[in-house]
């Protein structure tokens, strides 16, 4: 996992990985529970039709139009969910004590963006909803001052600690960068 | 016209299909490093995919696709 980070972020030698992030666990088992739903629509439509309309099995033109719409339907949702797998699993932000870094994939884009931790301005945590208490995950929004106003880690674990100590690393970096401080060693 | 119609339209949704299920697998290839979750989500989702199409296949097994498609006298009729 290492390597794969540094392919990422260029690591100069005075850095060092604080967080490897990703979208809390709950967010990917959220996109299961769709999935498995999505999953029984057509056996609960299959169920109705059976009990409701026996005829349109021995149908010979309706049957392979419904099994093709089926078959294509499932297909769908099963790429679907792996599209959501990928952008979940590829998709994570690395904080060091210098900067923090981006990784944003798309079916057909991938942006990496970084931001440097004496830019920041301020932090602020977000927790919506009952599941986002329950799971104690959230976003946490980085004001800086430059052009771009915010960076936003999604849905990520333990969203008031991983601020807390982007504040404080922010801190350390500001004072190192105001030549008040001597950490990280440059 | 005959119930043909529908496998072309049919090929033509597998043509778009495997092209958006390449550049996923491509994703995975390319920015995931060699490990044992980008090998067992390509392969989980190849078995999925198999699996859907074998299931289809045979139960299109016995269908005569050149029937033809006339749903005001033939769809409609043998319904009711």
């Amino acid at each position: 996992m290492n390597l794969y980070i540094k392919k990422f972020i260029n690591q100069a030698s005075y850095e060092e990985i604080v967080y490897f992030l990703r979208a809390d666990t709950i967010i990917l088992i959220k996109q299961i529970i769709l999935f498995v739903f999505l999953l029984a629509v057509p056996f609960l439509a299959n169920y109705f039709l059976q009990v409701s309309f026996p005829e349109v099995f021995e149908n010979t033109i309706l049957f392979p139009l419904l099994a093709l719409l089926a078959s294509a339907y499932f297909l769908t949702i099963w790429l679907v969910f792996f599209l959501a797998f990928i952008d979940y699993y590829l998709d994570f932000w690395i904080v060091t004590n210098d900067r923090i870094i981006n990784v944003s994939q798309h079916l057909f884009s991938r942006t990496i963006s970084e931001l440097d931790l004496y830019k920041i301005q301020d932090v602020t945590v977000e927790a919506k909803g009952m599941l986002a208490t329950m799971f104690n995950y959230g976003n946490v929004y980085i004001q800086t001052a430059g052009a771009r106003q915010r960076f936003v880690f999604e849905n990520i674990p333990n969203p008031r600690v991983v601020s807390k100590k982007i504040m404080e690393l922010a801190e350390v970096d500001s004072k190192y960068h105001t030549g008040g401080g001597s950490s990280p060693q440059k | 016209m005959s119930i043909s119609i529908f496998l072309i339209v049919y090929c033509v949704f597998l043509a778009v299909f495997v092209i958006f299920s390449l550049f996923a697998i491509y994703h995975l290839a390319a920015f995931v490093p060699p490990s044992s979750i980008a090998f067992f989500t390509t392969y989980v989702f190849l078995a999925g995919v198999a699996l859907i199409l074998f299931v289809s296949w045979a139960e299109l097994q016995g269908v005569d696709w050149t029937q033809t498609l006339s749903f005001v006298n033939n769809t409609y009729e043998s319904l009711y």
